[in-house]
């Protein structure tokens, strides 16, 4: 079931009134209720898949509970590696195994050892990368003893399958979400109307940043080779808006959805376009998986501690298993390396947390120093955006080449994209809202200081119909981050 | 208290938003909607065309045809008017447009099924629910409804936004004025818009085999018409046709074709293959004239 889809919009009130009203009684028919309209918003998309998301919510629930029974090391080592290898072999087999295969072939192909060997058809379940990421967090800190291992298995699959984050994140910790499943829950109104008010942000994001920033890219990206120069820029900006729309959007109505049944998940994108340099991006850009990489990978081999040669090792490291989880395919790959090429040098000068804060902090606007270093660091990452755009290595160089080209200073042919200036006009609004809200959790999270009510709800009004009149809703495009 | 307090609040929201969609709904109904459900019942013989036969507005009305046309009307919303005629009016002729575009996949993508869900009833749709989301809920919640977002849209954009309309209005030059290659380009995107298949729709031909069936069973004579091009247009599109003309001619039924008319008369034309007001009125004429020989 997509968030912007009818369907959806009957579900959710649905379960709304089920949870406050029906299985209010005690906190596991709460629960209870979590999982099933989670299996229901799952099965929705494909039944099939549901019994992987049991199988690994079995798996986990049962090896956290040996976990915390035994203590003894080599049990327990074995333990977490079973973990490990199920779920990523779950993900490994879905995401990955058709890209093995046909490297294989061609490595061996080109060692003049050619091979034969079928690929299968196989169907990525949605949202594998993040259930399987958010239940190995769980057995790892029940490991590390981070955490006390749930004997609750309707909580422990809330807390796998909770609806909201599903299937594009936020990828959230055990140690954050799953005790909120143990509390008792009163409904609280400040959180609610923050939850409704984060939902339409998102809902804006998707439907207008988003949606209409894919038309254009899609045609620009496709058919790259009859573009001139600016074109193709002009391409790479709305691919640029379109991923950040499309995944921080769903992220807000995941929070915000999760904030109408009383739960707090993490922020996930902190205005990362407003960053000045590359690190204060990757500490503001899909800040649930930024952060698991690093603590679950970064920090245990080593981290930024040792010598330079294991440092620039381990931020490697970080970068391609970050490009290669978002897909089987070198283009990621070759992203997540240009993203180590930009953090590295911050690194080794020591630059990496300069910029803790959010910029200009105490004014208005930016001075011209931020103001360059904001568009230095975001058309370093318009120019990786185009790694991650491209169907392949070829199509990605050809593309930047295409760019670089004589003609990148002319202005684009607008006339071959209706409705391009519209939506520049929009990015242009939207971007002066995320400015002006830079301080809060998402961009209109000042409106709930406003104490003039009939001016709070005008501004949802007009937000409404600019989703109603410029939102792409002619058909419900799916979420970018599904396919990861 | 906290619940009841935010479902209030809710519920009051969802009332302000109602206002604004009642608002909206009456701004876009005085010029989207109030003119396409103008139909005058106390005629017996009805044009139903696209925008081919909008020209002809009220000039067939001398020769008591009631002009029932509709800018993009594809034959589902024909059909929704037959029966909706046959349901209020004694209609006995229906002449109706057999173009070579009108059994395209465009005609089908681009209709006005917002519109005429005006004239449906209960058993124009498979279910109840369609019915009323069809008939109520999209027609008159501006929300629901793409067409009118649509309309507002194309309207701010065409207004505000579209920098090469600053500065004054642009006037579209006449088809006539056009030399060859602008006009050749013109027809070009025209044919690559309507013909995109190499079949035709499947929606659409179904409709018009309802359309035929349904004036069959109510004694009601059925005419195709096919309306003139320009000649740019004419030569260029060739035998290109979905054959909605073809299909009328294997259920035995008569198709008037017109479609070379004015092919030497250019100032005729308001675009490659729409007539303007004055090709409207000739044509009216020359039709309803000819027609009354043929029905003889």
């Amino acid at each position: 079931m997509l968030f912007n889809s009818l369907d959806f919009a009957v579900f959710l009130p649905i379960v709304f009134v089920l949870y406050w009203f029906v299985f209010n009684r005690n906190l596991r028919s709460q629960n209870f209720l979590v999982v099933a309209t989670s299996y229901v918003f799952y099965g929705w998309w494909d039944w099939r898949f549901l019994g992987l998301i049991a199988f690994s919510t079995l798996v986990d629930f049962i090896v956290g509970i040996q976990l915390e029974k035994s203590e003894n090391i080599r049990i327990r080592k074995s333990l977490l590696v079973f973990s490990l290898l199920v779920n990523i072999g779950f993900l490994g087999f879905f995401k990955y195994y058709n890209f093995f295969l046909d490297n294989f072939i061609t490595a061996f192909t080109f060692f003049g050892m050619p091979i034969k060997a079928n690929s299968l058809n196989i169907i990525l379940p949605v949202g594998i990368s993040f259930y399987t990421f958010q239940t190995m967090s769980y057995s790892i800190d029940v490991y590390r003893k981070r955490l006390v291992a749930t004997k609750d298995f309707i909580a422990f699959s809330a807390f796998v399958s909770f609806f909201p984050q599903l299937v594009a994140g936020p990828i959230e910790r055990a140690t954050n979400l799953l005790p909120q499943f143990f509390k008792e829950r009163k409904f609280e109104y400040l959180l609610a109307t923050d939850g409704l008010r984060q939902i339409l942000w998102g809902v804006f994001k998707k439907v207008v940043i988003a949606d209409n920033c894919a038309e254009f890219a899609n045609i620009i990206f496709n058919n790259s080779t009859d573009y001139q120069g600016s074109t193709l820029l002009l391409g790479a900006l709305f691919f640029t808006f379109q991923i950040y729309g499309d995944f921080s959007g769903y992220s807000d109505i995941a929070i915000g959805t999760a904030r109408l049944f009383g739960f707090n998940l993490m922020q996930n994108f902190a205005f990362p376009y407003f960053s000045r340099d590359m690190a204060e991006f990757w500490r503001r850009w899909h800040i649930s998986l930024t952060t698991w990489f690093r603590d679950y990978v970064y920090i245990p081999l080593g981290g930024s501690k040792g010598g330079k040669i294991q440092q620039i090792r381990n931020v490697f490291i970080i970068f391609l298993i970050s490009g290669f989880w978002h897909g089987a395919n070198w283009t990621f790959v070759a992203w997540g390396a240009l993203n180590a090429l930009y953090f590295i040098p911050l690194l080794l000068f020591a630059k990496n947390r300069q910029n803790l804060q959010i910029v200009a902090i105490d004014k208005k606007l930016p001075s011209f120093k931020e103001l360059i270093t904001i568009l230095g660091t975001f058309g370093l990452t318009m120019l990786s955006w185009i790694f991650f755009r491209a169907e392949d290595m070829n199509h990605a160089l050809s593309y930047i080449g295409g760019i670089f080209s004589h003609d990148a200073f002319t202005i684009p042919d607008f006339s071959s994209f209706p409705g391009a200036i519209t939506l520049l006009i929009l990015i242009l609004g939207f971007i002066s809202v995320e400015w002006k809200g830079r301080f809060g959790q998402y961009g209109i999270y000042g409106l709930q200081s406003i104490s003039n009510k009939t001016y709070r709800w005008a501004m949802y009004l007009i937000i409404i119909l600019i989703i109603d009149i410029f939102g792409n809703t002619s058909e419900e495009i799916e979420f970018i981050y599904f396919q990861f | 208290m906290m619940l009841k307090l935010f479902l209030k609040q809710v519920f009051v929201f969802l009332l302000v938003l109602s206002i604004v969609n009642v608002l909206l709904f009456f701004l876009i109904s005085g010029f989207y909607i109030k003119d396409y459900e103008e139909v005058d019942l106390n005629y017996s013989e009805f044009l139903l065309a696209d925008s081919h036969g909008t020209p002809l507005g009220d000039f067939t009305e001398i020769h008591d045809v009631h002009n029932f046309s509709s800018q993009s009307d594809s034959y589902l919303d024909m059909e929704r008017k037959l029966q909706f005629l046959i349901r209020n009016t004694k209609v006995h002729r229906v002449y109706i447009s057999v173009d070579d575009h009108t059994l395209s996949t465009t005609r089908e993508d681009q209709n006005n099924l917002d519109r005429s869900s005006f004239y449906t009833d209960q058993n124009d749709f498979p279910s109840y629910r369609a019915y009323f989301f069809n008939k109520y809920l999209k027609y008159y919640c501006i929300f629901l409804n793409d067409r009118y977002s649509l309309i507002i849209k194309n309207f701010l954009q065409d207004e505000l936004f579209d920098y090469s309309k600053w500065g004054g209005v642009r006037s579209k030059a006449a088809w006539e004025d056009l030399n060859i290659p602008e006009q050749e380009k013109q027809s070009l995107d025209r044919i690559e818009n309507y013909f995109v298949d190499s079949i035709p729709s499947k929606e659409m031909t179904m409709a018009l085999e309802r359309i035929i069936k349904i004036c069959k069973l109510n004694k009601i004579d059925l005419v195709g018409l096919k309306f003139p091009l320009s000649k740019t247009y004419y030569g260029m599109l060739g035998e290109e046709s979905y054959g909605a003309d073809s299909l009328f001619i294997r259920n035995k039924l008569i198709v008037v074709d017109f479609d070379d008319l004015f092919l030497e008369q250019d100032s005729l034309f308001r675009d490659m293959d729409h007539l303007d007001r004055d090709g409207g009125e000739i044509f009216a004429d020359i039709l309803f004239d000819s027609l009354e020989n043929v029905l003889k």
